[in-house]
This record gives structure tokens, sequence and C-alpha cells, in this order.
């Protein structure tokens, strides 16, 4: 049985006796933390899992629990797991062998104890990946709703709301094929690639499950530029879909509960919206109307071109972005983007403003409403179900199909 | 006078087919060192592709800085085109040395080797000036218009022709074109240009830096890792939106 400990300069002093490693553990690997608030965190788990064998990584060594050694990728990224993270996590699960892998985010003591039992559980009843659904305000996770959700609910026949997680929870032999993953994709030196766990566990055949959970304070992006945070995220995304595309071109269903339409949804009031927001982003939306459509034409064809051309005339009264032009625009892009139809920083430069007006649309629309918004997020999946045969086919065939 | 005029023309229809004749095997020899070095290029190109293809070459290198001024094209076809004009150029130059040697007393390729070595430098720099110029053109159009400003065409367009300005300059510059002139029209119009935007941005964004000033004064110190007190969703310092 392993014993570990980490060679901090107050170790070497005074050498701290640690308690073995318990064999199928549950390996809690934790982002880098501030003094004062570790032993609130240590606490936190130690009660979670009081009854659960427990190994802590990126903690100091202490004669109370089990801990490792953990460098993750945190203080490059430090909102949401990176493939450095997996990595990490999968070299100290290959040497420790635990039942199950629990990888959490900054400001992970704001997740209860029922929390972090609930996905730990998870995994050790058979599930290879746990994650997280927080309970988000309506004006949240914009675009997890936008984008990451429809877009891997579609491709990848998973209904997982966060698929880019702040905190998740693994099986080991997941974790290998992950870490696997990320030596193969792993970006330059100094620079931190972001994976896409749901997506890998899908086409590895591998259950994947989404546990309820109340309000969390979600990590957020360290860079304050949308622009660029959304840009690195999209062309992520479409870099894995164009990898993957062998595996979403065969015709997969979804269970899906079926919901009233995208229009009847839209057709709220807007007296509960901030009309001076919506009306912001309006603007950058117009702006880039009239100065990117040159940009635009290159990505999107006449007939979408023409309704977001339409779409920029509208008053911000009766502004609605369609979740079926709303999905044809981002297969476009993501067609775009793996045609190398333009540079690629510019193509997802260009999809920002059309971001926006999804936004301006989905807040003029649903409001405070949160039940409204999560209507309004079905029917933006369903949307993009609905345009899947149109994404497959220009996928296939680019020039010949171009409506 | 008639045999005069006559003996003149045969006199010159003499030197016309001397000069044909020294002339056309220049020609062919040119042409054969063309063709055969086209056909190599073709040869060696097709052979760079296919094993570019079969070690995955595109993959390996991503979307590396290398490729994003021509994106539709990939890296492999890239080199194997690259291959190709290289090839295409060696057989020019060749061709060009074949015929000035075919002409029994000029130094022809001595004058137009120069030139056209020159020629062809002039024109990668108008080529590759030109991609640099759409691509800084299209960086600043999109930077400017998701930092909402609202003069970001005209931004845009004035580093296009900037860089094309530039371009010229230099190409006919490299030529030997214009001589002194061209230095002057190119001070007179890069530095009108630049002072046309230095004008239109430092006017146009007078509201814009000091509402940048405004937020950096008032933005408080960014908290610690870890440190981020829970939601609190009656907090009017909240963002009310969070796109992530």
């Amino acid at each position: 049985m392993a014993t570990a400990s980490i060679p901090t300069p107050e170790t070497e002093a005074v050498p701290v006796t640690q308690p073995p490693v318990p064999e199928g553990a549950v390996l809690v690997c934790l982002p880098t933390i501030s003094a004062e608030l570790l032993p609130a965190v240590v606490q936190h788990l130690r009660s979670a899992f009081a009854d659960l064998p427990l190994l802590l990584a990126g903690v100091p060594a202490s004669g109370e629990y089990a801990s490792v050694e953990y460098l993750s990728a945190r203080p490059q990224l430090g909102w949401v797991l990176a493939s450095r993270d997996y990595a990490a996590a999968a070299a100290l699960s290959a040497q420790y062998e635990p039942s199950a892998v629990l990888l959490l985010g900054t400001d992970a003591l704001t997740l209860s104890e029922e929390s972090l039992r609930a996905l730990v559980e998870t995994v050790r009843g058979g599930v290879d990946l746990a994650l997280p659904r927080y309970k988000v305000g309506p004006s949240d996770a914009l675009v997890s709703r936008a984008l990451m959700y429809p877009l891997t609910r579609v491709l990848f026949a998973v209904d997982i709301h966060f698929p880019l997680p702040a905190d998740a929870a693994l099986s080991p032999r997941l974790l290998a094929r992950l870490s696997f993953v990320a030596g193969r994709s792993a970006g330059p030196q100094g620079t931190e690639s972001l994976l896409w766990p749901v997506a890998e566990a899908a086409i590895a055949g591998l259950a994947i499950r989404e546990v309820e959970m109340p309000a969390r304070v979600l990590p957020a992006p360290t860079e304050s530029d949308l622009n660029a945070v959304l840009a690195s995220v999209a062309g992520s995304l479409f870099a894995d879909v164009e990898a993957k595309a062998t595996f979403w071109q065969r015709a997969r269903n979804i269970t899906q509960t079926p919901i009233a339409s995208a229009t009847a949804d839209q057709s709220v009031s807007e007296s509960s919206a901030d009309l001076q927001e919506i009306s912001a982003m309006m603007d950058a939306f117009r702006l880039a109307s009239n100065n990117l459509g040159e940009i635009w034409a290159l990505v999107l064809p006449p007939q979408s071109l023409l309704a977001v051309k339409k779409l920029a005339r509208m008053s911000p009264e009766e502004f609605t972005l369609d979740a079926g032009l709303w999905a044809r625009i981002v297969y476009d892009f993501a067609l775009a983007f793996h045609a190398r139809t333009l540079n690629r920083g510019h193509l997802l430069g260009a999809m920002t403003p059309l971001y926006l007006a999804w936004v301006a649309s989905q807040i003029r629309a649903a409001g405070e409403n949160e039940e409204r918004a999560a209507r309004l997020a079905e029917a933006t999946a369903q949307g993009f179900e609905r345009e899947k045969p149109y994404f497959v086919s220009r996928w296939r065939w680019p020039d010949r199909f171009n409506p | 006078m008639g045999q005069q005029i006559v003996d003149a023309l045969s006199q010159s229809m003499h030197r016309a087919v001397v000069m044909l004749v020294s002339f056309l095997p220049g020609l062919v020899a040119f042409v054969v060192a063309v063709v055969l070095l086209w056909i190599l290029g073709a040869l060696l190109s097709a052979l760079v592709h296919k094993v570019l293809t079969a070690i995955h070459f595109d993959e390996r290198m991503g979307n590396r800085s290398a490729t994003e001024f021509a994106p539709s094209t990939s890296p492999t076809l890239l080199l194997s085109r690259g291959v190709l004009w290289v090839c295409l150029f060696v057989g020019v130059v060749i061709g060009i040395s074949a015929f000035g040697e075919a002409f029994a007393n000029s130094n022809f390729s001595l004058v137009l080797l120069p030139y056209f070595t020159h020629l062809i430098g002039a024109a990668l720099i108008l080529f590759f000036g030109s991609l640099v110029a759409r691509f800084l053109a299209r960086s600043v159009l999109i930077g400017s218009v998701n930092a909402q400003l609202q003069y970001a065409r005209f931004l845009s367009l004035g580093i296009k022709w900037l860089v094309l300005v530039l371009a010229a300059a230099m190409a006919l510059d490299h030529v030997g074109v214009g001589g002194s002139i061209i230095d002057l029209a190119f001070g007179i119009l890069f530095g009108g240009i630049v002072l046309t935007l230095s004008l239109a941005v430092g006017l146009g964004s007078r509201d814009l830096v000091s509402r940048s000033i405004e937020k950096t004064m008032e933005k408080p110190a960014n908290p610690a890792s870890g440190s981020v007190s829970p939601i609190n969703e009656a907090d009017p310092s909240r963002p009310r939106l969070r796109h992530f």
C-alpha cells in the first residue's frame, strides 16, 4: 500500500507521518487554494466523505488524512477543467487506483456536502462520468445554453447541460482515456487547451450522468474579454466537432420532453426584460451587420445572410432570433472552421456579434423568468436537432449543398 | 538607285534572318528548360504531397500561425505548390541563361537575369504585401467592431492602404522604377494616411478613452483565487449577464 508525502520546506524540517493511502479511496483533486481557505475546504471534504476512504491531492501533508502532490492547470486557466488537470489526475489515478476521482474547481467550498457525495456515489455506482447541473439564473451560463449544450446534445446524443465543467467525478478508465487525448492534443508550451470529456465519453460508449445541484459560485474566466474567451471556447468546441465527425454523422436519437415551439416561447412580453441592456447588445450587432457583411457572406449562405440583415433592422421590442436560424448560423461557422474558409481567429471574432444578438433575443424573451429561460434553452437545442440534417449535408457536400 | 534599294532590303532581310536563326535556338532552349523543370516540379510536388499526406502533416501542423495567412489552403498543399513554383522559377532562370548563351555576341543573360530576379522579388513583395494587408484589415475590422468603434471600417481601410502603399513602394524600389519620385510619393502618401488615421482615432476616441480611464480608476482590485463570496442575487454590483 502506497504512502505519500509532500516535500514542502516544513515537512523537510519536521517529517509528517501520513496515514497510508487506503485501497479504493476516493481521489479528490483540488485547485490552488489560498492558505486561509484550505482548512475549511479540507474539513468540508472530510465531512462530506466521512465514511469513505479519502485521498486529497493538492493539499499540504498532514497526519490526519492521506494527501499527495497535484499540479493542476489552474494558475493558467482557472475557471474550467483543462487538459492538464485531467492528465495530472490521471497520473495520480494510475498510481493509487482509486474507486472514483473527483476534480473540483475554484470556490468548491460553495458546493454542498450532499452534492459532492452525489457526484462521487454516481461514479462509484458504475457511471464513468458524473457532471453537475447547477441551478443557474436566466441570465447565467449563456454560452452553455447557446453553443455548448445544444451542440453536445445533438452531435453526441448526451443531455448534459454543462459539457465544459468546473467540477467532475470520473472513473479511472475515463480519466486514462482523457489523459491520452490530452497528450495527443497538447498545444504549444505555455498554453492550456480545453478538453471535452462528454464527447470523449460518448464516443467511447461510456456511461454519463448529470447530477442536479443547488446554486454554486461559478468560477469566471480570468480573461475578462468576452471576445477572447468566446473565441477560445468556440474554437476548441468546433475543433472537437471536426475531430469526431465520423461519430456524429451517424444518426442518433436522444430522449427529449416535448415542449412548446420556439416561436411560441419567444412571444412573451418584454416588460420584464431590460430593454437598455438589449439595446446595447443590439447596437453591437447592428454595427457588426453594417461592417462585417462581407465577412459573414463568406460563411453564411444567402438565406441566412438575408435573415441576419432583416434581424438587424428589427426594433428592440420585436427583436427575435429564431432557434432554427441560430442553429444554422452556428453550424455554418463550424463548417467554415472546418473548411478554413477564412482565418480561424477572424472567423471566431466575427461570430461574437451574432452571439450577442442571440443573447439579446434570449434575454428579451425570458426576462427574469427561470422557467421560461429553461424552455428557451430547450427550444434552442431542438432547433439544433431540426437543423442537424442541414449540417450533415453541408459537411459532406459543401459545394453541392448550399441553399 | 533601284539596285541600291534592293541591296539594302536584301541586307536587312539577311540580318533579320540571321537574327532569327540565332534567336530561335535560344527560345527553344528557354522553352525546353522551363518545360523540363515544370515537369520535374510537378513530379516533385506530387511526391511531396504524397509523403506529407502519409505522415498526416496537416493534423500535425494543427492551426499554427504559418497557415493563418492562407487559411483555405492546407499546409500540405501550400508546401507541394511551393515546390512546384520553386522548380518553375529555377527553370526560368536556367532558360534565360540558355537563351543568353544561344546569342552569339550578346551578354543578354547578364542584363536580363538580374532584372528578372528583381521582377520576381517585386512580385513576391506585392503578393505578400496584399496578403498581409488583407489579414491586418480584417483583424482591425473585427477587433474594432467587437470593441464597438463606429469608425471600424474606416480604420480597417486605412490599415489596408497603409500596407498596400508600403508594399507597392517597396516593389517599385526593388525593380528600380521611379527613383527618388517613389520615395517622395511614398513619404507623402504614408504620412498622409497616418496623419488622417491619427486625427480620426484621436478625435473619435476621446469619449472611449475617458470612459476607459474612468473604469480603470473605479475598478476594485481582483479578488484572490478562492476568496469569491457566494452569489448574492440582490447585489446590484453583480453582473446581470454571465456568459460563462
